[in-house]
């Protein structure tokens, strides 16, 4: 379907389903990168003592695997779905500014560039971790000129993913056909709604303390290497931006898991009213609980206390959103294709990781785990599990609507078997290595940890793999040339339904089975 | 496979977005490792944007209507608008947090030099005055266009852009220079820090107004603006007005307390 198109049609459209493959491209690149840096630290970590990597190189991995990972695959990934179905699910013919669009996708292709470019410059890229904690960014402890390209080529992706919020918050407010009210509007499109709403409130602030850091290291100010409160004023920047980004990850997956479900299960969203209203809780929540990544630097504690309850009380309604999402297949005519499983697995992950991180909302508790490996595996389980499961789920889901091909179920069914033991082989020890801090680069065989630092790595050779498979069974079945009929799934929403053929028409807005009145019905049910 | 859809959509195609992102990340690239590449990036994007000009003067990528839409609860908002609030919203959280940083590292700080003795009060007060004056002449062309006064539009566009080169040159060319002078460097501490970075930043937001009113002043002398067709007119001074909101904290922040 898209062979037709010239490498000159290719760089300068503006149409939104072509700058979604783009975006989709471009974040899969991006995986094997730094999904093959992550492989490179369990090979430097599968025994004790190793020299794989020297401490300097392995700092390298660890911060490029970390930013690429949450900031240039992820966010991006969803980012890409939403430009292609978004459009299509709210009946609008493009984004509002579709150049803007062309801007926000190369800008934020530029700066990955720039990102992995800083590994080849005189003594390599930044070596801070994704965090940059101060004053270890600053130019006196890490004086490679990599780690200040790296801060612009952050900011650089905060200005795309700003231009990116501004446009999606304007289409989905603005650009909805006649009678796409707001009760009406698909679940997917609710959940880039809110990502976009947290991503403008998220990384305008990142870009500024970016712009602080960058002024400290080109121009000689003192902001972060200030003995005066420099390195927490960097602690309230980063993760004032930090734990929206979370949100922000995992929204549209959470989006797509309900897209999926509803589809799969033939059921409308359990409460669907009420699973908005806990999205919206979430989102407004998360702008309240940053310093909980800041229990350990000496906050006042009044301060600790109210972030503490804040952080316990923003699991309320997201818990609430997984059980929205669990009680959609009751009573459902279940379909175990591809990307149920996959969002299955995000379901069961996502409880995991949920309930290991909500123990850090207790002081003592983070008191004891921070900085360990046990946190490692909490934030592995919602990003790589829940958030990577989610989105693969919903490259699956769509791919007969953005190829006209079907991928190979049998085939998709034993990667996505292979993915889930391969995934939990490599995180699940994580959970038991309570006592192992989490940025080392070598340990001592007297520490105990060889075992279960091997299973991880053999996870990690079974889980990479089983990544790279799945993005080879979509390629093989794009290039296959079998089309697909145009709803193969008998989906309900009007990026499947809608004939964009020429104007739509008010009826062709769905009113079921996702919409207020059937979610009546299935209240009814229930009881 | 083509459709008649998306060979409708080649007109709409352009290669700016690729070369301004390309300048842009030169320019970075040029920052850390050689001057000369960000001078050319510098060029490569100033390039891109009149070209961009250009496209915006012959409508090529003006808005098609779509069919009917469903607008509630932002009716009477056009898109631009939206898209322009949304936009200083996010330029809002910008400027918030660099005010709340400077707080922050003010209030953590022993000592903090007093603002009267370090700063020149009358000279802050005279560019809060000018900017506040720009504000002004910034409305007055808005009505202007809106009675089909164009005479008018061109005399208040005119004195606005004077008025930012006035507070620009107060700043850049008296303010800084004496401060200098008196050892108040961007590398003497944290006051000296937190002063010229956001006072700089801003600095770099009244010059990018500038430039904007500039591209208005172009597209008046053109005959662009009629008493019905001035969406730009509003939508720039409404970010003209916001740099001024911005000077509104700024200036009893560093120059009064």
């Amino acid at each position: 379907m898209y062979h037709g198109y010239s490498l000159k049609e290719w760089l300068t459209t503006t149409n939104h389903k072509r700058i979604g493959i783009l975006y989709i491209i471009t974040a899969v690149f991006f995986l094997i990168i730094a999904g093959t840096l992550g492989m490179l630290m369990r090979v430097q970590l599968a025994a004790p003592d190793q020299t794989f990597l020297d401490p300097f190189q392995y700092d390298q991995v660890v911060t490029l695997h970390g930013l690429l990972m949450i900031l240039w695959v992820l966010t991006p990934l969803g980012a890409g779905l939403a430009n292609y179905v978004v459009p299509l699910q709210i009946g609008a013919k493009d984004l509002a500014f579709p150049r803007l669009n062309a801007t926000s996708y190369w800008t934020y292709l530029f700066s990955g560039v720039l990102l992995v470019g800083t590994v080849f410059l005189p003594n390599g890229g930044p070596n801070t971790g994704w965090t940059l904690y101060a004053p270890l960014n600053t130019i006196q402890f890490s004086p490679q000129p990599g780690a200040t390209l790296a801060i612009l080529a952050l900011g650089l992706l905060a200005v795309s993913i700003t231009m990116a919020s501004i446009n999606f918050l304007t289409t989905i407010v603005k650009n909805r056909a006649k009678g796409m009210t707001w009760t009406r509007l698909p679940i997917f499109s609710w959940s880039i709604l809110m990502t976009m709403a947290l991503a403008l409130f998220a990384f305008p602030p990142l870009a500024a303390g970016l712009a602080l850091l960058t002024s400290d290291r080109v121009l000689g100010t003192v902001f972060f290497s200030s003995t005066q409160g420099g390195s927490i004023l960097w602690d309230e920047l980063f993760w004032f931006f930090g734990h929206p980004e979370v949100y922000i990850v995992v929204f549209p997956a959470l989006g797509i898991i309900a897209e999926v479900f509803m589809t799969f299960a033939k059921r409308p969203l359990f409460q669907r009213k009420i699973f908005i209203i806990e999205f919206a809780a979430v989102t407004f929540l998360s702008m309240g609980v940053w310093m909980h990544h800041m229990f350990t630097t000496g906050v006042n504690y009044d301060v600790l206390q109210a972030f503490s309850v804040t952080t316990l009380a923003i699991s309320v309604p997201f818990e609430g959103l997984v059980l929205g999402l669990v009680l959609t297949l009751y009573k459902g005519r279940i379909r175990l294709t591809a990307p149920m499983l996959f969002c299955i697995a995000a379901i069961f992950t996502v409880t995991l990781g949920g309930v290991t991180g909500v123990l850090q909302a207790f002081p003592t508790l983070d008191y004891a785990f921070r900085g360990t490996y046990w946190v490692v595996g909490h934030f592995h389980y919602v990003m790589a599990g829940t958030t990577l499961f989610g989105l693969i789920a919903g490259l699956y889901y769509w791919w007969p609507k953005i190829t006209n091909r079907k991928y190979n179920e049998t085939f998709a069914k034993i990667t996505f078997a292979i993915s889930f033991i391969g995934f939990n082989i490599l995180y699940f020890p994580y959970f038991f290595l309570l006592d192992m801090p989490r940025r080392i680069s070598t340990y001592s065989v007297l520490s105990g940890w060889a075992s279960l630092n091997f299973d991880a790595t053999v996870g990690a050779f079974v889980f990479g793999p089983a990544v790279i498979l799945t993005i080879l069974n979509l390629i093989i079945s794009y290039r296959k040339n079998v089309p697909c009929e145009s709803n193969p799934w008998e989906a309900k929403e009007m990026e499947w339904t809608g004939d964009y053929s020429g104007s739509l028409s008010t009826s062709q807005i769905p009113t079921t089975p996702n919409s207020p009145e059937s979610s009546k019905l299935q209240e009814d049910d229930v009881k | 496979m083509k459709n008649e859809e998306s060979r409708s959509e080649e007109n709409k195609s352009s290669f700016m977005p690729l070369i301004i992102a390309g300048g842009v990340a030169l320019f970075l690239l040029g920052l850390v490792i050689y001057i000369p590449l960000l001078v050319a990036g510098l060029i490569i994007v100033s390039v891109a944007l009149l070209k961009v000009y250009k496209d915006g003067t012959e409508e090529k990528f003006a808005q098609t209507k779509e069919a009917e839409e469903e607008k509630f609860p932002l009716e009477s908002v056009s898109k631009e608008k939206l898209g322009l609030w949304v936009f200083l919203a996010s330029e809002i959280l910008i400027f918030g947090s660099l005010i709340i940083a400077y707080i922050y590292v003010r209030v953590n700080s022993i000592s903090w030099p007093i603002a009267t003795q370090t700063h020149d009060v009358l000279l802050g007060m005279t560019n809060t005055i000018i900017l506040l004056t720009s504000s002004l002449t910034m409305i007055l062309a808005l009505y202007s266009i809106r009675a089909g006064n164009v005479k008018g539009l061109k005399i208040c566009l005119g004195s606005t852009v004077a008025l930012g080169v006035a507070f620009l040159s107060i700043k850049l060319g008296i303010e800084w220079p004496a401060l200098i002078r008196n050892g108040f460097t961007i590398n003497s501490g944290l006051p000296a820090s937190s002063y010229y970075v956001l006072t700089g930043l801003h600095a770099m937001h009244v010059a990018v107004g500038l430039v904007a009113i500039g591209y208005l002043m172009i597209r008046t002398f053109n005959g662009g603006f009629t008493s019905t067709k001035h969406v730009a007119v509003e939508n720039i001074g409404l970010y003209w007005h916001f740099v001024d909101i911005v000077w509104m904290f700024l200036f009893p922040l560093f120059y009064l307390i």
